[in-house]
């Protein structure tokens, strides 16, 4: 089978969240193509889908987890998941949805493992947290982040998901629910109920903006 | 690109920001380490389709077998050996048995593979009479182990000088034919077979058994994210140590993967819970010797400071 080649920005609408004020233009093959190939098992194929998404993926699993130490795992694990499941793919959803619905589930079972690990810790241990000497202005911000993703580690999954997406991540609703398959209206409810609720967590007030 | 893309909670948007500042480490994962991973999890689910199937296989022989063997229990006119598996046989050693003296059959045949017979006797001194039937006819020293077999036992005859027949359901036993008779039960489960039907029991002279003749197989090979995991269920479990002598297997055996990577934090964190404040710290300078730019490098740099300095290391171990 012969690739056709064309002169595209982006095949599949995927952004480099670290360059996506490039403006190159880069060859690719016909990205219909390079799936039936990968899906087939050609290396080469699968290769370029990875370098084509795990950056895109990589971003999402950090702003869902908020450590960059399980990144690399998790994007291996992701793209482990997504080859294994080609034949699956039925290509009515942009490959970058059906990539990040996989990180989802992904970040979703790393979630309920540290959870149970982290409380598991807290228990037998009960350690207090060290909290490491740093400028007061690092300190406060990692302080928040920190807190913010332990809150954000008891919250109902679905809701958790939404507000990363919504919140840090900065997707539109529409693209929030397309990735997850759900209303609008389901997307925005989810949103203000994990506002809520991490406001509560926080204990901070939960008066709504103007 | 979103229409309400901060928190409607203002209280919320220091904490967010806060989330959205971290940089997002960098993917250090190759494409071709991914395509090893994937290779080597597709074996796994092969193999695993493999054993799966072979226990499906083995478990339907099994329920064959078992009607088998039941329809000859149920229609057969001609008694049985000894029924029973393990411990649980019941040798019912009272009660009369219908069994018959055994005759030489003039077709040898095939023992069951369950048996195993060691003899120094040649000749016509041991005899086949069926899977689960022989008979010693002249001098030797035999030692026969009977694997447990459901609904089966071994039935010798022991033709001279001493004309009494035994059956053995399992275990190990030596028989030495001489100018006496010397029979030692020693592992499992026997008895005698008299001639009115009766069966008595016989005691197990020496327990301690000998090593296996076959070698133990060797456990397969672990792959670094089967050797993660290994190391996840331990730490739920609570097994530290177990969990840290795990992790420190799959940091020396794959020692630059992504999961070492983890492991490595992972590691140190509990060397320090358990208090080796030296091994916590050599597992932090290999985390940076090997990944000098990583973005949890300062966190890293912190802890170590925490710690305070020690002994040279050598690899994840304090000189």
């Amino acid at each position: 089978m012969q690739a056709k080649l064309r002169l595209v920005k982006d095949f599949d609408g995927a952004e480099d969240p670290r360059s996506s004020d490039a403006a190159v233009h880069v060859l690719h093959p016909d990205p219909e193509l390079q799936i039936e190939r990968a899906r087939q098992g050609d290396p080469a194929a699968q290769r370029a889908i990875f370098d084509r998404h795990k950056d895109r993926v990589a971003a999402q699993i950090q702003r869902m987890t908020g450590d960059p130490t399980v990144v690399d795992d998790l994007v291996q694990d992701v793209f482990i998941a997504a080859f294994s499941n080609l034949r699956g793919f039925r290509g009515d959803s942009q490959i970058r949805t059906w990539l990040y619905r996989i990180a989802t589930n992904k970040v979703r079972n790393w979630w309920d493992s540290t959870r149970r690990r982290r409380r598991r810790e807290q228990r037998a241990n009960e350690l207090p947290v060290e909290l490491a000497a740093t400028p007061q202005e690092d300190l406060e911000v990692r302080e928040h982040r920190e807190r913010l993703y332990q809150a954000l580690g008891e919250l109902p999954a679905k809701l958790r998901e939404a507000f990363v997406a919504r919140v840090i991540e900065g997707m539109s609703l529409t693209e929030v629910s397309e990735a997850f398959d759900v209303p609008v209206s389901t997307i925005s409810y989810r949103t203000r109920r994990a506002e809520d609720l991490l406001c509560r967590a926080l204990d901070l007030p939960t008066q709504e903006r103007s | 690109m979103s229409e309400q893309p901060m928190a409607t909670r203002p209280a919320l948007r220091a904490f967010v920001e806060a989330a959205r500042a971290q940089p997002i480490a960098p993917v250090r994962l190759s494409a071709h380490a991914v395509q090893r991973a994937w290779a080597d999890d597709q074996n796994q689910r092969r193999h695993t389709r493999k054993v799966l199937a072979l226990g499906v296989v083995l478990g339907m022989a099994a329920a064959l077998v078992g009607v088998i063997v039941a329809a000859k229990i149920l229609g057969s006119p001609e008694p049985t050996p000894l029924a029973g598996f393990g411990e649980d046989v019941d040798l019912d050693l009272d009660g009369p048995s219908k069994i018959g003296p055994s005759k030489p059959s003039p077709v040898a045949a095939d023992l069951d593979l369950a048996i195993r017979i060691r003899s120094d006797a040649h000749g016509e001194s041991l005899g086949v009479l069926g899977p689960w039937s022989i008979v010693l006819a002249g001098p030797g020293v035999h030692e026969i182990t009977v694997q447990p077999s459901a609904g089966r036992a071994l039935r010798i005859t022991l033709a001279e000088p001493s004309e009494r027949t035994l059956e053995l359901v399992h275990g190990r036993l030596v028989v030495e034919q001489l100018d006496a008779t010397l029979v030692r039960l020693e592992s499992g489960v026997a008895a005698w077979l008299e001639a009115d039907g009766t069966r008595t029991q016989i005691q197990v002279e020496r327990v301690e058994l000998e090593p296996e003749l076959e070698p133990e197989p060797e456990p397969n090979e672990l792959s670094a994210t089967e050797l993660a995991r290994k190391a996840e269920r331990q730490l739920i479990a609570g097994s530290r140590e177990q969990a840290i002598a795990t992790l420190r297997k799959l940091v020396r055996k794959y020692p630059q993967t992504p999961q070492a990577r983890t492991a490595l934090m992972d590691l140190a964190a509990q060397e320090k819970l358990a208090g080796d404040a030296d091994r916590a710290r050599c597992a932090y300078q290999l985390y940076v010797e090997q990944w000098p730019h990583s973005a949890v490098r300062a966190e890293i740099d912190e802890r170590l400071a925490t710690l305070g300095e020690g002994p040279a290391c050598r690899g994840l171990d304090p000189r």
